[in-house]
């Protein structure tokens, strides 16, 4: 487990493992349990809603369900699909009082002035990072926007990507071989996961130069 | 559920804390915190003549539209981006409405967009280039209970006009020219176009649209080149409403204002299907010409300027595609697919740097 604190995870690295058909390494590198909000899987969804209140994983799973036709997405599909019922799974609301009140403002309007942003955080790094922040929890973001939002408003929060989390998983003492890292890694690839920026954008503040 | 939350026993849990923001269109944060900050109450403009001319879609629809100027004029200022056009190029005057003053505005718009006599092609494109954002909804087909289009003045977007994707590609071509029309002419104030008003301005537009797109001189003109004086055929005005991309109905009002067909003909041509006669004659059907069916609407819904700074923003590493789908409303997928031209770095790599980050 990278963490001894839990740790929490955006929609990426769900999206990503279960695309690439090995869930279950995410479930192990992360000790046994995935910790998610429900704004990025709520295996109670009402579909009746409007597409984009859906948690993050619906609207995915809507996504390949229009290319259905494909063997390809049929896969994408019912993997993602496979996501609610999965016992390995734990889904965490947000509490009442501080988590919601800090949900609040990081969804605010003005929020991405204020941090010099261009375009809001979405519904599920805002709570990712409501939740983990308040309970001292760490968070699994790939995102740039969210990083540097975290930083600055919760800068004691750990913070990893999903490819650091597969870099953990084919560590010392790890759980996968490099070989069989990189080749989920490239499988991730082939499904769009376009890598954490801290990979190819040197020159961010936070950014970690490593090489790719 | 409700009266728990009324009565304490229970609190809206974040998910249901954003179905409530986006009902009363509102962020969050205003919700949770109270407080709503000052800006002008489109919604109720829009909404305050819609009396029973607008069922729930078309709302969330228009609630939708507000909500993505909203947030599109922030995403300007963030990338210093001036906002669109923000004042009519022209203006009417009481009493300068007839048909002949109708007719020379139109002529006017269209030295103005340099576009000589011709047709007029893409409205949409048109509008565009000249700072007016155009953002297409799906709010279906019944237009009883929903809008064709709507012009807004928005205080920090500039002009922008909402259209129904969901009506025919002539009708949308009409409802375009007509929202157009209020840009060039009426650009202090919102319209929406409700079925069955029939308001000076309101009549003003259609004029204005109907001589926009298709102008007397130039059909009379297109008339002329087939040889003939006045329009017998149905095949012809299936040629003429191609050449200047109208519907078929308009076509023929126009033909009718221009004295080219008989009141009789007129009748005659009411019978044709033309889509049937468009095909026979060897014109390839769009596929939504036969009315868009509700269906996946994603990124075509956004206007062409957005789209444009919204892919240079991403390229240039100013929005991220998380950034580019919350802003969007749209699914990461879907973004994706629209953003990104390079895969992600190839390998994995770099073991050793580890430590420094687990």
């Amino acid at each position: 487990m990278p963490s001894s604190e839990p740790v929490l995870c955006d929609t990426t690295p769900l999206r990503y493992f279960a695309l690439a058909e090995r869930f279950e390494l995410l479930v192990r590198i992360l000790g046994g349990s995935v910790r998610t909000p429900r704004q990025v899987l709520d295996p109670i969804e009402d579909f009746a809603v409007s597409p984009s209140l859906l948690s993050e994983i619906s609207q995915s799973e809507q996504y390949w369900s229009r290319k259905a036709q494909t063997p390809r997405g049929v896969a994408a599909w019912n993997r993602l699909r496979a996501l609610k019922s999965c016992q390995d799974i734990e889904i965490c609301d947000l509490q009442q009082g501080e988590e919601l009140q800090r949900y609040a403002e990081l969804r605010s309007d003005d929020l991405p002035q204020e941090h010099g942003l261009a375009a809001p955080l979405g519904r599920s790094k805002s709570a990712v990072m409501a939740i983990a922040s308040t309970r001292g929890w760490g968070v699994v973001i790939d995102d740039r926007e969210a990083h540097m939002v975290l930083a600055a408003v919760s800068p004691g929060t750990k913070v990893f990507t999903t490819r650091e989390l597969l870099l953990h998983g084919a560590g010392p003492g790890g759980i996968l071989t490099k070989i069989e890292a990189e080749l989920v890694y490239a499988d991730m690839r082939e499904w769009g996961y376009r890598g954490a920026f801290r990979c190819g954008i040197a020159d961010h503040p936070g950014a970690l130069v490593v090489s790719c | 559920m409700v009266s728990n939350w009324e009565h304490g026993v229970r609190q809206p849990n974040g998910l249901q804390l954003e179905k409530l923001a986006a009902i009363y269109r509102l962020s969050v944060d205003e919700l949770v915190q109270g407080g709503n900050r000052h800006r002008p109450d489109f919604e109720r403009l829009m909404f305050r003549d819609a009396g029973s001319r607008l069922g729930a879609r078309g709302k969330y629809e228009i609630q939708r539209f507000l909500a993505f100027l909203d947030s599109y004029s922030g995403f300007l200022a963030a990338l210093g981006e001036p906002p669109g056009l923000v004042r009519s190029p022209f203006s009417v005057v009481e009493g300068f409405t007839s048909r002949e003053d109708v007719r020379r505005k139109a002529a006017e718009a269209r030295n103005f967009f340099a576009l000589g006599t011709g047709p007029v092609g893409d409205p949409a494109g048109l509008s565009d280039l000249y700072g007016i954002t155009v953002y297409r909804v799906p709010s279906g087909q019944d237009l009883k209970e929903t809008v064709s289009g709507a012009f807004l003045p928005h205080d920090r977007a500039g002009f922008a006009i909402l259209l129904n994707g969901e009506t025919t590609p002539g009708r949308q071509q009409f409802t375009l020219a007509h929202e157009l029309g209020h840009a060039l002419f009426q650009g202090d104030k919102l319209y929406v176009a409700y079925y069955g008003r029939r308001e000076a301005a309101e009549r003003f537009a259609d004029a204005f649209a109907a001589e926009f797109l298709a102008p007397t001189p130039a059909l009379r003109a297109a008339v002329e080149g087939f040889r003939l004086t006045k329009v017998r055929d149905a095949e012809v005005v299936v040629h003429l409403q191609r050449l200047f991309r109208v519907s078929y109905a308009m076509m023929l009002v126009r033909l009718r204002a221009a004295g080219l067909i008989t009141g009789e003909d007129l009748e005659r041509f009411r019978s044709v299907r033309p889509t049937h006669l468009a095909e026979r004659l060897g014109y390839s059907l769009d596929p939504d010409e036969s009315m868009r069916q509700s269906g996946h609407w994603d990124i075509s819904r956004y206007p062409r300027r957005f789209l444009r700074l919204l892919r240079s923003a991403f390229h240039e590493g100013a929005i991220t595609l998380s950034g580019a789908a919350a802003m969007t409303g749209l699914v990461h997928e879907d973004i994706e697919d629209f953003l990104a031209d390079e895969p992600a770095p190839d390998v994995l790599g770099d073991y050793e740097y580890l430590d420094a980050v687990i």
